[in-house]
């Protein structure tokens, strides 16, 4: 083969070559030109996946078009064919779009629409939106009430997110603050600056420590306070006993280093008994200067016909109080011999948990009760006093409390009530 | 029997004079557990004839809120005869609203 047949053999190859190649792109272009419902395609892919695909457009519409190079160019055809002006009109008709975005959070259509520089769309006050969005999250009710059905069997379920919620508009109003959450002794008096949200909240009370010394300190300044079915002798059911069993379950669900301080300080007389505990807390204290959180567990009393009684997971619930000093009594004004530098601390602390308490368990704590005197809760800035039920009540009902009550105190300690 | 969203301008007319029991499920749009009841509601409301289904938003009728101290929401209070015949607090399965429809 000489050198012109080689040459003619390379010519005639690369000419086939040249002709197919062109004959492709013919019938590409061809395609794509002649293919009108390939733009109604795409846009109908983009209404199945919500607003996905409407991005695109819209930024190369916007941004690109006027920037074009010879990418645009090429990509022009393409475009061209794009049923813009139907787009636009479905845009503005938006419900079904962002109905199935919240539909599909996990998609990409979800993704692409937290693109900054998609325009900014106010889905909150899209009503269809808001069910839509709820029906997500009816799911997880439906898996709260198969916590609750779980529960039936005997095993108590801590509630994973807020069942019921105040308007923080109105939280922010001392005056709906002292109405819904406050029991005032008339005795007593609250100060508005007080009952300020912001301050009540802004009170950090997470624990400081981790577990590896004693955080908590429970304590009962009436030791001998009884259920209407406790037995006589057994302080295994009276008020000890349930706290005993909130120690428990505060060490084993929750984590916590807590110390039960058994010491007895009322037992031939209540008379003086919060002075006579005193020499108890400061000798535990002094051993434990760890304790961050003070808890003195009572038992309230009440009328005989009053029941504190609330069924949270099929169980009977004694409820409970919240209760601070205020150090100020209506007759002697500020009780400069009980000092308590720590009386706002106590009140912020017994509010979050009485927040957390009504949007988690509603209905399972009482208001918190506010007197004039100190109840030894000037040893911490986290010192509690609880009413936990009555005489009332029995120890099944206040030891059924005890699992909310931990869940509670958990929350706020490990500052969960403020995510 | 559809949901009738309620305002001060028909609040009388739909519950204090009906003739059959009215539940109302006080609800806000920025309330998070309203929207876990909302659906419940809604569910309960097409299968359910002797009991009107209302709802109320309290953002929009603070007044109704008030008058019946609404202070958590979701709060649903059953009337009858025009009178509170229960208050519940909170969201629930559609089996506890149930329940709490026949108190």
């Amino acid at each position: 083969m000489n050198i012109n047949d080689k040459v003619r053999r390379q010519a005639i190859l690369i000419g086939i070559f040249i002709i197919a190649s062109l004959q492709l792109c013919m019938r590409a272009a061809s395609d794509i030109r002649n293919s009108e419902s390939l733009g109604d395609k795409i846009y109908s892919a983009a209404l199945s996946h919500g607003i996905a695909l409407y991005h695109p457009y819209s930024l190369y519409i916007g941004g690109i078009w006027e920037k074009r190079n010879l990418t645009d160019k090429i990509l022009y055809q393409f475009y061209k064919d794009m049923p813009l002006e139907m787009c636009m009109i479905k845009e503005n008709d938006s419900g079904s779009y962002f109905t199935e975005y919240m539909q599909h959070p996990e998609s990409d259509a979800a993704k692409i629409t937290n693109n900054d520089s998609m325009p900014a769309v106010d889905i909150q006050d899209n009503d269809e939106v808001s069910e839509m969005a709820g029906e997500s999250v009816y799911q997880e009710l439906e898996q709260a009430v198969l916590a609750e059905n779980t529960a039936a069997s005997g095993t108590f379920i801590p509630v994973q997110a807020p069942v019921a919620q105040y308007s923080r508009q109105q939280l922010s109003d001392p005056g709906f603050v002292r109405e819904t959450f406050y029991a005032v002794d008339a005795t007593t008096q609250v100060r508005e600056e007080q009952l300020q949200y912001n301050t009540l909240m802004g009170f950090d009370a997470s624990l400081k420590q981790d577990n590896s010394k004693v955080q908590i300190l429970v304590y009962h300044t009436h030791s001998q306070e009884k259920y209407i079915d406790s037995t006589e002798g057994d302080s295994s059911t009276s008020i000890v006993g349930v706290g005993e069993h909130l120690c428990d379950i505060l060490r084993t669900q929750y984590g916590f280093n807590v110390l039960h301080h058994t010491g007895e300080y009322d037992v031939e007389s209540r008379d003086y008994a919060y002075s006579n505990a005193m020499v108890g807390l400061d000798k535990v204290l002094a051993e434990n200067p760890s304790i961050e959180v003070m808890i003195d567990l009572h038992r309230d009393q009440t009328n005989a016909d009053t029941k504190l009684v609330t069924t949270i997971q099929n169980k009977p619930m004694a409820k409970f109080m919240f209760f601070n000093g205020l150090c100020y009594t209506r007759e002697l004004g500020t009780l400069n011999n009980l000092p308590n530098p720590y009386v706002q601390d106590n009140l912020s602390l017994s509010f979050q948990m009485q927040l957390a308490a009504e949007e988690f368990y509603p209905g399972l704590t009482r208001r918190i009760y506010l007197k004039g005197y100190r109840y030894n809760l000037h040893y911490r800035p986290k010192s509690m006093l609880i009413e936990l039920g009555s005489q009332t009540n029995t120890v099944e009902e206040a030891m059924n409390s005890c699992d909310p009550l931990a869940h509670i105190i958990a929350m706020v300690l490990n500052g969960e009530n403020k995510e | 029997m559809a949901v009738i969203h309620l305002t001060e301008a028909n609040f009388e007319q739909e519950v204090i004079k009906s003739e059959i029991p009215v539940l109302v499920d006080f609800w806000a749009p920025w309330c998070g557990p309203c929207k876990m009841l909302s659906p419940v509601i809604d569910e309960l409301a097409g299968e359910v004839s002797d009991i009107k289904i209302c709802k109320v938003n309290t953002d929009e009728a603070d007044t109704i809120a008030l008058k019946y101290r609404v202070m958590s929401i979701p709060t649903l209070i059953l009337f009858k005869n025009g009178e509170v015949a229960a208050t519940s607090v909170g969201a629930k399965s559609k089996s506890e609203v149930m329940n709490f429809m026949k108190s």
